[in-house]
């Protein structure tokens, strides 16, 4: 009797623990052939998390709305594209993209974004600033320094002394201009003999800047708690460096990734939302175009093409990035999913 | 050998022997594992993360051989673990969470694993489970000495001893670790398939250890334990496949622990004082990152129980004080900032009871717990069950409990970022459990079976916050379920003895709430988190001969929380031999340890290869000596 009765509790018990049972196998994706059409199509860079996870490109073509994920490993016979993608740059028919974590710059062939070249020796990359047809500027978050690279040879030929962290660079007028968000300066690099030669002083946080249809140059600073200080908004003359407009905001929140349209006369940046504002503004727009809702909006981008505007919402950060693409108007489009990290675009 | 001292007919579960601890009998209801002593002894010139990834189902997240490595158990992470030394909880409260990696397992005669929470008893992080870590005091021992040494693979030396001198009233029990290697293990670069096979640079550590026991028995009544503990590693830490790496870092722990245990007829009392100087140094010179974390905690904890023929109260205090940096009362708050110096003191009381009703066939327990801090709210914790000991082979066990995670101080006060205004992590939970126990002659059947189920709210995680600066918020819920099993075979006759052990998890803990509407991690698998695990070991003794075969698995781990991207499964064999010889009171033992038999290429997290096959021989010297005249009580 008591026998049975310990036979039926050991049935009861194992039903009970396969029944609860998953199957541990992820279903892998099923991998859809895509033709890209090679006209227009939007590389978007992925970071991925730091230390671990791999960054990767996504290629969407806007066509077809089709997306190849982690398309570097694909034409590259499934090598690992590194740790952390920051950035890339078109530049003499090649893609340099830059790998903040794994200190080197992956090159690849425009047409069939096959590796090409490594520059490495970094520290820890950011942005690569072309500056002529052999020449470019890497800004780095840690170095003290700007790496100077000759992309003929892949290799970097020298270093100009700067304050650690730098970040997005422009060129105008022949010199580079060289944004620094723990110093707060915009530093100007004389781009024939490589030397710092002036700096202007926009505020903590300083990390992005563009170039408008006049050649005036746009700074975006993000503020800091640390230093009490809030965030600006900055336009200033790249010859006399005088600041000619100066926006500042109140609230405490994150703001970046100022990207300008394609005819150079309205902005855009990240603010808890994409703010949308024309360069003869005079005041800060009181509203955003596209608001973040309970999003977390991590990369920006507008599309030459359509003007389409594509923001890049990171969620968690551990997990795939949702890009939304909206018209000009802010009205949503459509939307696809991206690598880990997205924080940028790049549009042919 | 436990298995040997069990009686042959009602088996019950050994129950946690901690010196002076009072919870031991009120958490009977809990599930318990109990390291088998041959199989410590097999681990001593192992750390405690390598003891634990072979020999039991919790999941340790290891960075690579002698790198980092932390635990997971019941679907929590590294901090949902309470890891108790002599009932003192030794997680390092900056951090949250503890390198098991640094911990020498030979420095313990007592380790076992509870599962599921518990934190009425011990307090802040035991949610997931709890690793207990002690020093059982041996009088009357003679002297009895035990010296390991050996070599392996990647220019890896080890060397453990233990010395322990008893007379009378008074016993020392010394333990020495030692143990460094090159580690320029070779793995396989699954990313690279051009040059697969590459060696590991820039992994080379060290790490000794010295414990000093006392314990001192003042009359038959008392007891009194004072214990120094002081724990250096040296570590270059290898950046992920193939990166040169600049990072190293420095563990420093000192730990003092002091106790005093009185116990007449039904009065059991005891004081326990703990002091622990934790410094933890990472250095990364590409980086510009010097970083270091000091951590000093004092615990005081007093507690009375009192017992009578069926029942038992228990009342006890511990107050708790953590300190950072260079604290000073005066410090304003810009320069608590600066220097990280901050202080969390905690005062809690705990209450509890225990039943025993029908012949002690059913146990009734319950503990509450109280505390108060002085920078963050606790909420009240509490845990109960029953055991119910059906027949002599059946029992059964049914429990819940609260327990919670103070925000570690990190997630407080890092600057920029911390956020001082989080609240506890808590979560409910209830587990069963079927004990089923056999004996046919010489062989013994243990089969024991759980079932948990438990959701955890206020769960911290880190996004960017104000100024982009990333900062933890008590966004995430989770719910967490599954099931451990463990079934034990032990035949034993005349010099033989064979043993059989395998242990199964089985867990699903879930994301149950989204940060926003594109969130995919709605119901999703946490990541780094196995839903499979198993691990089972052979052991066939004869006479001093012994092998001992190990095997684990590991299921699929996800790396993002939409659950698209994850890590294979790693199936390990390893097998130790090991033959002992005895000249009158000297013994001489060989083992030869080999470690992943089947040359699997294998990672536990993300772009940190594990090694490949590889070996292990050493000696053990054994003295035994027992004084002519004992001394009795």
């Amino acid at each position: 009797m008591q026998q049975q009765h310990v036979k039926y509790c050991l049935v009861i018990l194992v039903m009970s623990l396969l029944a609860s049972c998953v199957r541990d196998k992820p279903q892998t994706p099923l991998k859809t052939s895509v033709t890209i059409n090679t006209d227009h199509k939007v590389l978007i860079t992925n970071e991925g998390n730091f230390g671990w996870g791999e960054g990767t490109i996504s290629l969407y073509d806007p066509i077809s709305k089709t997306v190849v994920e982690n398309y570097y490993s694909q034409q590259n016979n499934s090598a690992a594209l590194g740790n952390i993608c920051q950035s890339i740059t078109k530049y003499n028919n090649s893609y340099y993209i830059v790998m903040n974590n794994s200190n080197k710059i992956v090159v690849v062939n425009t047409g069939n974004f096959i590796k090409t070249n490594v520059i490495s020796g970094f520290n820890s990359p950011r942005y690569l600033l072309p500056i002529s047809y052999h020449k470019a500027y890497v800004s780095d978050l840690y170095a003290n320094s700007i790496q100077v690279v000759d992309l003929n040879t892949a290799t970097i030929t020298g270093s100009v002394a700067c304050f650690n962290g730098t970040e997005e660079m422009a060129l105008v007028y022949d010199k580079a201009f060289i944004t620094n968000p723990n110093s707060g300066y915009c530093y100007v690099m004389n781009t024939s003999t490589d030397i710092i030669v002036d700096s202007l002083y926009i505020g903590e946080g300083v990390s992005s800047i563009v170039v408008d249809r006049y050649s005036k140059l746009w700074v975006l600073a993000n503020g800091s708690s640390t230093g009490n200080q809030s965030g600006r908004l900055i336009r200033f003359n790249p010859i006399t460096l005088n600041i000619e407009q100066q926006f500042m905001f109140t609230s405490h929140q994150s703001r970046n990734k100022l990207c300008i349209n394609k005819t150079r006369d309205t902005l855009y940046y990240l603010n808890n939302g994409v703010y949308q504002q024309p360069i003869k503004s005079t005041s800060l727009p009181v509203s955003p175009l596209i608001p973040q809702g309970n999003k977390r909006y991590y990369g920006l981008g507008l599309n030459p093409i359509d003007y389409s505007i594509y923001v890049a919402d990171a969620i968690d950060f551990v997990q795939k990035s949702k890009i939304e693409i909206y018209n000009p108007n802010g009205n949503f489009i459509t939307g696809f999913n991206a690598g880990i990290i997205s924080n940028g675009f790049m549009f042919e | 050998m436990q298995s040997q001292n069990r009686d042959t007919g009602l088996y019950r579960l050994k129950e946690i022997t901690i010196t002076g601890t009072r919870y031991e009998k009120l958490m009977s209801s809990k599930k318990n594992i109990h390291i088998d002593s041959v199989i410590l002894g097999s681990y001593s010139t192992s750390s405690l993360s390598d003891l634990l990834a072979n020999q039991s189902t919790i999941h340790v997240k290891s960075y690579g051989q002698g790198n980092i490595a932390t635990t997971s158990m019941r679907g929590g992470n590294a901090s949902h673990t309470a890891i108790l030394w002599n009932g003192l909880n030794i997680q390092n409260a900056l951090l949250g969470q503890m390198d098991l990696s640094i911990l020498p397992s030979m420095f313990f005669n007592d380790i076992s694993l509870e599962y599921g929470g518990g934190s009425a008893a011990w307090g802040s992080g035991a949610m997931g489970g709890s690793i207990h870590l002690t020093n059982k005091p041996l009088f009357n021992q003679g002297i009895k000495t035990n010296l390991q040494t050996s070599i392996g693979s990647y220019g890896t030396k080890k060397m453990a001893s233990n010395i322990i001198l008893g007379y009378g009233k008074i016993t020392s029990n010394t333990h020495l670790f030692f143990t460094q290697s090159e580690n320029n293990y070779a793995y396989k670069d699954v990313n690279d398939k051009m040059y697969s096979l590459k060696k590991m640079s820039h992994a080379n550590y060290q790490v000794k250890g010295l414990l000093q026991e006392l314990a001192f028995k003042l009359n038959q009544y008392q007891i009194m334990n004072v214990r120094l503990w002081y724990n250096e590693s040296n570590r270059y830490l290898p950046s992920f496949t193939l990166l040169p790496a600049k990072q190293y870092q420095d563990d420093k722990n000192l730990k003092l622990n002091a106790d005093w245990n009185y116990h007449r007829r039904k009065i059991k009392t005891s004081i326990r004082l703990g002091y622990f100087d934790d410094q933890l140094n990472y250095t990364d010179s590409l980086q510009g990152i010097y970083s270091k974390s000091p951590i000093k905690t004092l615990i005081a904890e007093g507690d009375l129980e009192y017992t009578n023929r069926h029942q038992l109260f228990s009342f006890s205090i511990n107050g708790t004080s953590f300190e950072t940096g260079a604290y000073k009362k005066d410090l304003t708050q810009e320069q608590k900032d600066a220097t990280f110096a901050h202080q969390l003191n905690k005062l809690a009381f705990f209450a509890g009871y225990r039943l025993s009703m029908f012949q002690s066939r059913v146990t009734f327990n319950m503990g509450v717990r109280k505390e108060l801090a002085n920078q963050i709210a606790i909420p009240l914790t509490g845990n109960t069950g029953i055991l119910c000991q059906w027949t002599k082979h059946v029992a059964t066990k049914v429990n819940a409990n609260k327990s919670y995670r103070q925000p570690t101080l990190n997630d407080l006060y890092w600057n920029p970022g911390g956020n001082p205004n989080l609240k506890s992590e808590y979560g409910y939970e209830v587990d069963g459990g079927i004990e089923l126990a056999y004996q046919f002659k010489k062989i013994k059947l243990l089969t024991e079976a759980n079932y948990f189920n438990r959701r955890t709210t206020n769960w911290i995680i880190w996004l960017p916050g104000e100024y982009s600066y990333w900062s933890p918020r008590n966004v995430a819920e989770v719910y967490s379920r599954g099931t451990d099993t463990k079934m034990e075979l032990s035949y034993s006759y005349k010099h033989w003895l064979l043993q059989s052990t395998l242990h199964t998890s089985y867990v699903l803990s879930t994301n149950q709430k989204t940060l926003g509407e594109n969130d995919q991690s709605l119901g999703r698998q946490l990541i780094f988190t196995p839903r499979y695990n198993g691990q089972y070991t052979f052991l066939i003794r004869y006479k001093t001969s012994m092998i001992l075969f190990n095997q684990t698995y590991t299921g699929y781990r996800f790396t993002t929380t939409d659950n698209t991207e994850w890590l294979n499964p790693y199936y390990l064999i390893n097998v130790r031999c090991s033959y002992q010889y005895a000249f009158k009171t000297f013994f001489g033992e060989l083992f030869c340890n080999i470690n992943n038999l089947l040359n699997s290429n294998y990672t536990v997290m993300p772009n940190r290869p594990m090694p490949l096959r590889n070996y292990e021989v050493g000696i053990t010297l054994k003295y035994n000596k027992l004084f002519k005249k004992q001394v009795a009580f």
